[in-house]
């Protein structure tokens, strides 16, 4: 279960402040498949760091799995981020210069797993998302599909929990997005990790359990479609009630 | 990350940047390249030197001497009040120097005390010429032959006890004095000669015994003595001598006493003597030697161990090298902006990467690492050009380099010693981590949403 209690970020400070986020809370059950949509500003990425501890709220709090994220120290909180988490971004970041395998094996290799195992686990994800022909390519070599299914490989190959995707389809054709999509939802199916997605695409969040909708830093609308009534109601109110606080 | 990943990573890293890896190293490979040289010049050197003292010391003696001006330790700023019973000499700057002598009541003092196995007179006489029937006169200087030295020989063998008449005659002579070679020379005869000094004390006998004026007139004139030797040996070309005693010949302790009282009889030398060997009981011991030498230091003379002469002949070639050295040195620390700029400018160049692992949690420290890994790659592969290139071009070299500066064979100028590479190549990934510590910082330091948002 994921918990985002009551966050709030604030950048800059007097006349340069800007809040970028509202006092924002929702629950996430394990093996949801969550949209984070809004327009650009809205405080999407921004909440989306401050779940991933890549950046942390001014206040309130975000519990993961019974871990309260800013609570932890730097150490720890990069060692859950290299264990719990897997990361897919709208450009890819794949090191051009170095193959397949080797960009695979970056997060195995943060993380500490011995070379054998390490091997096992690269070859096992470059099949899911169909790489294993490519596995000794260089990533620069590869279209903009296949570098976001190696993306995708690299964020899944140690497992996670929790995989945020930040626009993973952004920068690719209509075709190729689907293919990716499907991908990814194949995958929330089989390993059961949590699919945190950040986009624009209005299609790509309708395929998602729970669409939590921002605008301005605060939450317009959590729509859940597995038990629609009683999460989106109480989300609502919950939004209800923060925005009467602000 | 465990460090082999890290180690790993890094290297790649730099093989994607062949160019600028390789212009960055070529930096260090320059100082290394002339510190490699200096320490293989150094070796060469040290090897001479100690090749010189092991076959022209014994490191049990002590040389001892009753003035320090005679180790080339005058003072040169203070006036000297002059005195007639003293010796002179010219400084290495051909100034007028006095100095002490060791006289018979000084060698018997020394002669008595305990640690002292023997004594030896240091005797090196100026000959007027040295000649062989029917051949040329040439200048020469014969020396007391020291049992230390171990000089290789053309032709004979040098007896265990050199006999009063036996000489070792250095091959440059062979064909001046007419032999038609180095065999030929041995048993043969050949003469050295020596002026004779004037003697008051003759004509004061002379006067008191009443010789007539024609005779007092002739003890006055100085004649030379002429004394005949055998050659017992043919000693080649001597590569480990001590400097400028190449043309020595070598003679018995009795006969250089005896040729030295004929040249010096009735004048201020007389029985006196520059320095003294002194060999010491268990010299061998560095303590024993040290506490001779202390208490002969104590009784007023000046006494120098052979560490003390190696000592002093490495220092002189020590200070040549540190100036070498010295730019070497140069050459590194300028290359250690080379690392400190390209590694910046490789922090630049990955920010997104760096946003990338620390966001798939990589720890700040291992970032740092990764690139203070890089800038010892860096490091290694510099040290590893230079020390490579200047072993081929040392190596190439040193043939010519020997037979230029005449060292002879078995000597080479230039010594190289894996080991000191090894740790001068060390020095040099230290060096390059030094170097990229700031660098390193930067990206370790680095916010991975910020990372990951640069273009």
């Amino acid at each position: 279960m994921i918990e985002v209690n009551k966050l709030t970020k604030v950048y800059g400070k007097k006349q340069n402040k800007f809040v970028a986020l509202k006092n924002i809370s929702f629950n996430i059950p394990n093996g949801s498949t969550v949209a984070i949509i809004g327009k650009s500003g809205s405080g999407k990425s921004t909440l989306m760091h401050i779940m991933s501890g890549l950046d942390s709220p001014d206040e309130g709090t975000v519990t993961i799995g019974g871990h309260t994220l800013h609570k932890l120290k730097k150490k720890a909180m990069d060692e859950f981020r290299a264990k719990q988490m897997g990361f897919i971004f709208q450009a890819f970041f794949v090191e051009a210069n170095q193959t397949v395998y080797q960009n695979v094996s970056l997060p195995l290799e943060i993380g500490g797993i011995g070379v054998r195992k390490r091997d096992t686990m690269i070859k096992e994800a470059l099949e899911r998302v169909e790489l294993t022909d490519k596995i000794n390519s260089k990533a620069g070599d590869l279209s903009g599909g296949q570098k976001q299914r190696l993306a995708i490989a690299r964020a899944i190959v140690t497992k996670p929990n929790l995989i945020f995707a930040d626009e993973p389809t952004g920068n690719l054709d209509s075709t190729t997005g689907d293919k990716i999509i499907r991908l990814l939802f194949e995958l929330n199916k089989s390993l059961g990790s949590t699919l945190i997605v950040v986009t624009h695409d209005h299609e790509l969040a309708a395929k998602c359990n729970i669409i939590i909708t921002l605008k301005d830093g605060a939450i317009v609308s959590v729509e859940n479609s597995e038990t629609p009534k009683q999460k989106a109601t109480s989300s609502v109110k919950r939004v209800r009630k923060v925005k009467a606080v602000i | 990350m465990k460090p082999r990943d890290i180690i790993k990573r890094s290297g790649r890293n730099l093989r994607q940047a062949k160019a600028r890896t390789i212009l960055t190293a070529s930096a260090i490979a320059v100082g290394t390249f002339a510190l490699t040289l200096t320490l293989a010049a150094s070796n060469g050197a040290q090897h001479f030197v100690d090749n010189i003292i092991k076959n022209n010391f014994d490191p049990s003696e002590l040389i001892v001497a009753n003035d320090k001006t005679v180790f080339g330790r005058a003072d040169s700023e203070t006036p000297r009040e002059y005195d007639p019973s003293f010796g002179q000499g010219l400084s290495s700057a051909n100034a007028a120097i006095q100095f002490k002598q060791l006289s018979d009541s000084d060698i018997v003092k020394i002669s008595a005390e305990p640690y002292t196995e023997n004594l030896r007179k240091g005797i090196t006489i100026n000959l007027t010429y040295l000649t062989r029937a029917g051949q040329k006169k040439y200048v020469g200087v014969a020396s007391t032959f020291n049992p230390a030295q171990h000089p290789d020989l053309s032709s004979g063998r040098i007896p265990s006890n050199l006999g009063g008449n036996d000489i070792l005659l250095p091959e440059a002579y062979v064909e001046a004095l007419g032999f038609k070679d180095a065999k030929d020379a041995i048993g043969k005869s050949i003469t050295l000669t020596v002026r004779k000094s004037f003697d008051a004390t003759d004509i004061q006998t002379a006067l008191a015994q009443g010789l007539s004026a024609e005779s007092i007139k002739s003890l006055g004139q100085t004649s030379v003595t002429e004394v005949p030797f055998t050659v017992a040996a043919v000693i080649k070309k001597p590569t480990t001598a001590q400097p400028g005693t190449e043309l020595y010949m070598f003679i018995s302790a009795d006969a250089a006493s005896r040729l030295n009282d004929i040249a010096t009889k009735g004048t201020a030398n007389y029985h006196k003597y520059n320095f003294v060997y002194v060999k010491v009981k268990n010299g061998n011991n560095s303590s024993d030697l040290i506490a001779a030498q202390d208490k002969l230091k104590a009784m007023g003379y000046t006494a120098q161990s052979t560490a003390d002469t190696q000592k002093f002949l490495t220092d002189i070639i020590k200070v040549l090298q540190g100036i070498v050295a010295a730019f070497g040195a140069i050459a590194v620390i300028a290359s250690v902006f080379g690392i400190v700029n390209t590694m910046y400018i490789s922090v630049i160049q990955r920010t997104r990467e760096i946003g990338l692992m620390k966001a798939l949690g990589m720890r700040a420290k291992d970032v740092g690492r990764l690139f203070r890994f890089e800038a010892a790659w860096i490091g290694f592969l510099g040290g590893i050009m230079g020390s490579v290139i200047a072993f081929g071009v040392g190596t190439a070299l040193n043939p010519w380099i020997t037979t230029k500066l005449s060292l002879g064979a078995g000597n080479s100028l230039l010594i190289f010693q894996v080991k000191q590479i090894a740790v001068l190549i060390a020095i040099l990934m230290i060096v390059a981590v030094l170097a990229g510590f700031f660098p390193a910082r930067k990206a370790s330091k680095l916010d991975p949403i910020q990372a990951l948002r640069t273009e």
